[in-house]
């Protein structure tokens, strides 16, 4: 037991870590396969994780809820989100938007046109196929010299009526099953701009929510940010040393360079482009100052930064750190 | 192997004269067909001393499966094209001559005929098909009609098992490895000084001002992945963290953005309990996942922050947008707080809303210096004396590289040697 909470996962790190560093300089598909495969491997794990994940959640507010403790409303509210995602996710098949004309398997077929003796156009069906993916897959597995075309089935249909003067009068737009069933049949408002475009995704259930219950929030607590660093800034920027006032000074300069307006003062106004044959534009200051000192800065943090992750690294292939088995020898 | 499949073709000096007698072209010198090195089996290189013609001609590479034929077009171009020193490979991989024509067949679907260079793998199997041999010849073409046909050769792309570019950098990491083992020994026979860390001595601090005060210390590992090595380093400082907390009989809440992260800072914490010999104070739900949603997890840890108003808040490991907006929240309810990341586009925002912040490699640093292991501490002073290495070839590379760009001593191609040394490629 000890070794196969102890030796075997060290085991496991020590072969996996050793032969990921050893990819890097093979270049054949060997090498290349591993990489792929071991990042495969991570995103099943993830998907098994996200179930642990999820049990965490429901069982820290499962107890609020149980509890009554105060507050509780909201974690039931959290139940309440989680069911109505899930749920429209099921039903939208994950899909944010209905099917589109161009995505990656569907193929829009050249329009069918209805035309009167004269040639006067009446009516104009424009459809998408999709292909059947089981029926694809078997083929390859067949590896058939000549395979034959894929089977497809429609998966909307377009059809615009006009008038004989040209006008569009009607557009209609169906929806098919697997199987040929009408899924959804429905009239476009032709007023609308884009209504002749072919068969564009509209919102689903699970797209609507996350375009409009989703995006807002995040948006708002993104928008919080700007007060933040106000605050923030505010904070920083006090002269009290001459270092902050140079912090100051610099991020002043920045600031200000960044906005048009400073750009035409220091250049029409005062009439600075030149000094002693350089370019002295407010633009080239600050980008001195972002390129040259802040990016010196940045490089030497990175350094630091390397060494530690090759060390990091090393410990844990070596199996010198193994606190994150859970603890220590 | 790649000499064996290289193949000179010196096309006899007396049939180039006929031939230059019959309105063909001499044919072009040196010209070599080889497998490209390097890669994984999917070029071939197509070399020629550059000729008097070059300007006015084409170029064309051919391939077949048989030395009969039929042929396909490969490659076409112009004489007067790249050269060998445009690959931007080092001198010691590579022969940089500007008087080397150079023609690369790299793709896979560049061939026009009826078989792509490398067999396509099967789906059903996974394997691909054996390589087949491969017969190249090469056409040169001038713009008044004159025309020279190499003989065909045969030359099969093949995988290459070590990348000779990046030989440098597989050289350094060996020199870092043996650093950090050398003074892995060392620590083991006598103990390291180890320079003082403030926002790590402060971690006591911290702890002990939330027993004092009855109020949780809060821990966030980041929102990066496991995968990453700032969450790694963040999962074990929270090892050492947790035994104080645990020690000092304080509630510790670990808020996760990644569920695998949560996993193992459970196990991590669980142990950290034990081994402080308070097994019965380890909390299960200590450790919980918020969501991966990365502005849903700062709105609900702000909101547990507010409520709660912890005495103390860790933020160690890899953060974006999200840093400012929890650090600020943590220090408007007056917590201790101590940062620490490798994001150097969040250090600002942490110097200011934090009391301590640790920076860059002080985070990969954390865990050995809190834990006080002599192992440990050795690799830390490995990674100093690494340090100390990279510093001094930095001046090295600063004298030389002013030296180079002067130009009066004649030192540039000495220069862009050395510089080739510390690229990665």
């Amino acid at each position: 037991m000890i070794f196969l909470k102890r030796q075997f996962p060290l085991l496991i790190c020590f072969a996996i870590g050793v032969a990921m560093a050893l990819q890097y300089y093979v270049p054949t598909t060997l090498g290349q396969k591993l990489a792929s495969q071991t990042s495969d491997w991570y995103i099943i794990i993830t998907i098994f994780a996200s179930f642990l994940g999820f049990g965490s959640v429901a069982s820290v507010h499962w107890r609020k809820v149980n509890a009554r403790r105060p507050g509780w409303g909201y974690s039931a509210l959290v139940f309440v989100g989680i069911v109505l995602m899930l749920g429209a996710g099921i039903i939208s098949e994950g899909k944010p938007t209905t099917e589109r004309a161009h995505d990656e398997q569907g193929t829009e077929l050249p329009p069918v046109d209805e035309r009167d003796a004269s040639g006067v156009l009446l009516k104009r069906t424009i459809a998408t196929e999709r292909i059947i993916p089981d029926l694809v897959s078997k083929e390859i597995v067949e590896e058939t010299a000549a395979p034959p075309p894929p089977k497809t089935f429609k998966v909307l249909e377009l059809v615009i009526e006009y008038a004989p003067d040209g006008r569009v009068t009607k557009a209609t737009e169906t929806k098919y099953s697997r199987s040929g069933a009408v899924l959804l049949k429905r009239d476009r408002d032709i007023s609308k701009e884009g209504a002749l475009l072919p068969l564009e995704g509209e919102p689903t259930s699970f797209g609507w929510m996350y375009q409009n219950m989703l995006n807002p929030l995040q948006s708002t607590m993104f928008a919080m940010l700007g007060f933040y660093i106000a605050s923030a800034a505010f904070r920083s920027f006090r002269a009290k040393s001459f270092h902050s006032g140079l912090l100051l000074v610099t991020a002043l300069v920045v600031l200000i360079g960044n906005v048009p307006f400073t750009n035409h003062i220091w250049s029409e106004w005062f009439g600075i482009h030149h000094l002693r044959g350089v370019r002295l534009e407010m633009p080239d200051i600050v980008g001195w100052l972002m390129n040259t000192p802040n990016t010196a800065a940045r490089r030497g943090v990175g350094f630091g930064v390397a060494l530690g992750i090759i060390a990091t690294s090393l410990k844990i292939i070596f199996g010198i750190e193994r606190a994150y088995l859970g603890g220590g020898d | 192997m790649r000499l064996a499949a290289t193949l000179l073709i010196l096309a006899a000096c007396a049939a180039a004269a006929s031939a230059q007698e019959s309105g063909a072209l001499a044919p072009p010198l040196d010209l070599r067909i080889e497998d490209s090195g390097e890669d994984n089996g999917v070029g071939i290189d197509v070399t020629w001393r550059r000729m008097e013609y070059d300007a006015k001609a084409t170029y064309t590479v051919l391939v077949a499966l048989a030395k009969d034929g039929p042929w396909h077009e490969a490659a076409k171009e112009p004489g007067a094209g790249g050269v060998k020193a445009d690959e931007p490979l080092p001198w010691w991989a590579w022969s940089s001559d500007l008087d080397t024509r150079l023609i690369r067949v790299t793709k896979r679907d560049s061939l026009a005929g009826p078989q792509p260079l490398l067999p396509e793998e099967n789906p059903a199997t996974k394997f691909r098909a054996k390589t087949p041999e491969y017969w190249w010849k090469v056409v040169v073409a001038t713009e008044d009609g004159l025309r020279w046909e190499s003989q065909p050769v045969q030359v099969t792309p093949t995988g290459n098992f070590f990348a000779w570019s990046k030989l440098n950098t597989f050289l350094y990491m060996g020199a870092f490895t043996g650093i950090l083992v050398v003074y892995i020994g060392v620590a083991r026979k006598r103990t390291l000084w180890i320079r003082r860390i403030a926002g790590l001595d402060a971690v006591d601090e911290a702890v002990g001002r939330a027993t004092e005060m009855g109020k949780p210390v809060y821990y966030m590992t980041g929102r990066d992945t496991i995968t990453t090595v700032s969450t790694v380093a963040a999962t074990l400082i929270l090892g050492e963290i947790a035994k104080k907390v645990a020690a000092y009989d304080t509630q510790l809440k670990v808020p996760h953005t990644d569920a695998i992260v949560m996993a193992v800072c459970q196990e991590i914490t669980r142990e950290a309990y034990i081994s402080a010999g308070r097994p019965d104070a380890f909390r299960e739900d200590s450790n919980f996942f918020v969501t991966d949603d990365q502005f849903g997890y700062t709105a609900a840890v702000d909101g547990m922050m507010v409520r709660e108003k912890p005495a103390a808040c860790f933020y160690m490991g890899y953060y974006y947008a999200e840093s400012l907006l929890l650090a600020e929240t943590g220090a408007s309810t007056g917590a201790i707080q101590i940062a620490g990341t490798d994001a150097d586009a969040q250090l600002p925002f942490f110097f200011t809303a934090c009391d301590y912040t640790l920076i860059g490699e002080e985070l990969y640093a954390a865990g050995a210096y809190l834990s006080k292991e002599p192992v440990l501490v050795g690799t830390l002073r490995g990674q100093d004396i690494g340090k100390a290495v990279l510093l001094f070839m930095i001046l090295i590379g600063a004298v030389l590289t002013t030296l180079g760009q002067w130009g009066g001593l004649g030192m540039s191609s000495f220069v862009r040697s050395v510089v080739e040394l510390f690229k990665a490629y």
